[in-house]
């Protein structure tokens, strides 16, 4: 719908506030991690797709984005970012940002402490509408030809 | 941390029919705040405009996205926009009930308004001399008229400057002359701020904060005050009076009808329907043990206030007195009222009655009340309740045995009457009490309830550690219901709670430590009773010499917004728990935190944790007595604890 509740708990996941209008009060730097895109006037929610190949980890010259297990979430380490942007050039999805007062590059980490105690990233717990998930690409597949089997069951059906 | 709507309460008997409510399956304000979670954060913040439909215009607090709306209104214009039309609307809500009051009052001087009398020829006389109005030879209801038809003018004010701001003292008075916010009349002023806001008009977020601030001043010096000096004249000026508050004040045998809104005029005649002998043998005859009023919300402090009529809670309390079952009418009129009551009420014999032309609900039965009738209005009310106890099944009845003493009735006139002040009150024992160092100082604590903070516990806090710190306390409100459930409205709660300064002041008059003095537009007394601070002298020439300040520890109402926007124009600093919604904008927040202090002489401050917030007001407090020069307090002040302990979930 638009209304950017997943960017709102991102940034201020990701600064440790729990309350944005304190934080404010209190000039706590917040940036979100994700952002909500208008695509063709539709609100489409935009963050890194956590690429197997990642491209960000590739061209990295100092090491600062790592992942602790293949398929695992891409993090960064502010200490080593020694500020190339090369990582915010080679994203496809534009899902890395340079954040200027920090001095170094800012992305989802699918909020991978929470995922690993099998609870939801903020982002997904603050969207009203469910829309978005978390899922693991087997599962997805295994859900999406679920769908596409039913849909051509129905279509057949519908012929008969 | 403050609880987050966690269906809790620190009231033993509210968190009884909490949980009485969940097994009943009746859905609470808790529940639906859990369901609407997450709230909108652009919502929080105020930078989000709807004010015309370029937008929903919302501008991006990370400073990475839109930084201003279609029209080119940057964060800080919206902002102080959206804050305009939240206090044009709390200073409409006082206003429009004071001028029902006044009203009310000319209709009683014209013969037309049935039942109702002139209760308080002093102080009509005495604002009569105010507005500069001839009274020799002629007749109490003529002086009335005269005095209604004046003070009526005032709403209807379109040019010079409202009558009553003569009231503030000379130093104030220049302050709201310089910076420009001098109100006018009330209705014009509210009238010019919505104005103000409308899609390109004012976008200078100070000069829209300059026009807010004088829309606030016309409601505390206008429209509120209009509302207490005429409630005064017309059902009396309260006296210290001994009563009981909270849900158990509702008794299994009697016809129980809770008064819940705003505006006195009903209530009143409710009281006095109660007792006439008809509508008596009415409740007799269908087997009940008399009538019980009480109320809730600020109806029921103005009725506690004049008759001494218990009270059964405060805003959150609203839908658990109904989930008592044992509620036969609950009447509504103004402000406040949940429109949940109606769902909750649906299932059983309990009947919500709808009393005002200005309100209606969908589904709940309309007893229109007029000024004229109000009589008859109110005995039919009596006998709709007198039917649902007859209906009423006392065994799905579940009612909380826990009420606790308290004083209230205390006003500028009455407060140090017993001292033998004549109408001009005696404040010198106040004033000396802080010269000497037994008191600290004096404390304002007001407003409301909030589901985003544990129920009454940022009142009972605040409050027990302000009084500890020998600072008087002086409540209106939900806030002071709140206080008053938790016995500090006792005069034995200045042996276990207070300072050992404040215990004495309080031996010496004959009070409490936490005093009542009305319902929420009676704050108007709390800055009459600073002017008379300011009077009695030694504390300085402006209400922001004086060694106070203001709170309002679980507010949520629009009317909040004016209250401490009005009070902090005053020069008196005010904590509020929540947030204005406002912290988006940067230009907003420091002039109101900051800005304000060397323009009005008060600011507001936000703090959630009500313990933190009292040392914030301490801390102002003695910022103010060192600036007076006053001695050093005389007793040690006690190990200051900074920080709330969670309450008891």
């Amino acid at each position: 719908m638009g209304c950017r509740a997943c960017e709102t708990a991102c940034a201020r996941a990701h600064a440790g506030v729990e309350d944005i209008e304190k934080a404010l009060l209190e000039g706590v730097h917040m940036r979100p991690r994700v952002h909500v895109v208008d695509a063709e006037g539709h609100p489409v929610p935009v963050q890194c797709q956590q690429c197997e190949n990642a491209p960000c980890m590739a061209v990295c010259p100092s090491d600062a984005l790592q992942r602790d297990e293949e398929g695992g979430p891409v993090y960064t380490v502010p200490d080593k970012c020694v500020g190339c942007k090369l990582c915010v050039m080679v994203c496809p999805f534009g899902a890395i940002t340079w954040d200027e007062p920090t001095g170094c590059v800012i992305k989802c980490d699918v909020c991978r402490d929470l995922v690993e105690a099998g609870e939801a990233p903020f982002c997904v717990a603050a969207c009203p509408t469910d829309a978005l998930a978390v899922a693991q690409p087997d599962e997805l597949s295994a859900q999406k030809r679920r769908g596409a089997a039913v849909q051509t069951v129905h279509v057949v059906q519908a012929a008969d | 941390m403050a609880g987050n709507g966690n269906r809790t309460s620190v009231d033993d008997a509210s968190q009884q029919m909490i949980d009485h409510a969940a097994a009943c399956g009746f859905e609470l304000a808790w529940d639906r705040y859990q369901a609407l979670l997450p709230q909108c954060d652009f919502g929080k913040l105020g930078i989000c405009c709807t004010n015309c439909v370029l937008g929903p215009c919302r501008i991006d607090p990370f400073g990475e996205g839109a930084e201003c709306g279609v029209c080119g209104a940057t964060a800080d214009t919206i902002a102080a926009r959206n804050l305009a039309r939240h206090v044009a609307c709390g200073a409409a809500s006082h206003s429009d009930h004071g001028r029902d009051v006044v009203r009310t009052l000319l209709e009683t001087a014209q013969g037309k308004a049935e039942g109702y009398e002139i209760k308080n020829e002093t102080k009509l006389y005495a604002l009569a001399e105010q507005f500069g109005i001839e009274t020799d030879g002629k007749d109490l209801r003529q002086v009335a008229l005269e005095v209604a038809e004046t003070a009526l003018a005032d709403f209807g004010r379109q040019e010079g400057v409202l009558r009553l701001v003569s009231r503030a003292p000379e130093p104030l008075q220049k302050k709201w002359q310089r910076m420009g916010v001098t109100p006018t009349g009330i209705d014009a002023d509210v009238v010019r701020l919505m104005h103000a806001t409308h899609m390109g008009v004012d976008n200078d977020p100070i000069h829209i904060l300059k026009q807010v601030i004088r829309t606030a001043l016309s409601d505390g010096w206008g429209g509120s005050m209009y509302a207490t000096d005429c409630s005064d004249i017309l059902f009396g000026g309260p006296e210290p009076i001994r009563s009981r508050a909270n849900l158990g004040v509702l008794r299994p045998n009697a016809v129980n009808v809770v008064v819940h809104g705003h505006e006195p005029t009903l209530s009143e005649m409710l009281v006095a329907a109660a007792q006439s002998p008809d509508i008596r043998n009415l409740a007799e005859e269908a087997g009940a043990d008399g009538f019980q009023l009480a109320g809730i919300c600020c109806t029921a402090n103005e009725i506690l206030m004049r008759h001494g009529i218990p009270i059964a809670g405060n805003f959150l309390q609203q839908e658990l007195a109904l989930a008592t079952g044992a509620v036969d009418a609950m009447v509504v009129d103004v402000q406040c009222v949940f429109p949940s009551a109606v769902k909750i009420a649906k299932d059983m014999s309990t009947r919500i009655i709808s009393t005002s032309k200005k309100a209606a609900f969908e589904g709940v039965e309309q007893i229109e009340f007029d000024e004229e009738h109000a009589l008859q209005s109110a005995k039919k009310i009596l006998t709709a309740a007198v039917e649902a106890f007859k209906q009423r099944d006392p065994a799905a009845a579940d009612l909380p045995d826990s009420s606790e003493h308290l004083v209230a009735g205390y006003t500028v006139e009455s407060i140090f009457s017993t001292l033998g002040g004549t109408y001009r009150p005696l404040f010198r024992p106040l004033n000396r009490g802080i010269m000497d160092g037994r008191l600290r100082g004096v404390a304002g604590v007001v407003g409301c309830n909030n589901v985003k903070i544990t129920h009454d516990w940022g009142h009972v806090e605040m409050v027990k550690e302000l009084i500890r710190n020998d600072v008087l306390v002086v409540q209106t409100g939900c806030s002071a219901i709140a206080c008053a459930k938790a016995g500090l409205m006792r005069p034995e709660a200045a042996d276990l709670y207070a300072g050992k300064g404040l215990k004495e002041i309080c031996d010496a008059v004959g009070i409490a430590p936490v005093l009542h003095v009305g319902s929420c537009v009676d704050n108007s007394r709390i800055l009459l009773a600073c002017v008379e601070m300011v009077k009695e002298g030694g504390l300085g020439d402006d209400l922001s010499d004086l060694p106070v300040a203001g709170a309002a520890p679980e507010w949520m109402s629009e009317k909040a917004m004016a209250i401490a926007t009005y009070v902090a124009a005053s020069g008196i600093f005010t904590v509020l728990s929540e947030p204005f919604p406002v912290m988006g904008s940067k230009a907003v927040r420091q002039y109101l935190t900051e800005g304000m202090e060397a323009d009005f002489g008060g600011m507001l401050a936000f703090e959630q944790d009500p313990v933190a917030a009292a040392h914030l007001m301490i801390d102002h407090i003695n910022k103010k007595r060192e600036a007076l020069g006053l001695t050093e307090m005389m007793y040690e002040m006690p190990e200051p604890a900074r920080k709330a302990a969670a309450p008891a979930k």
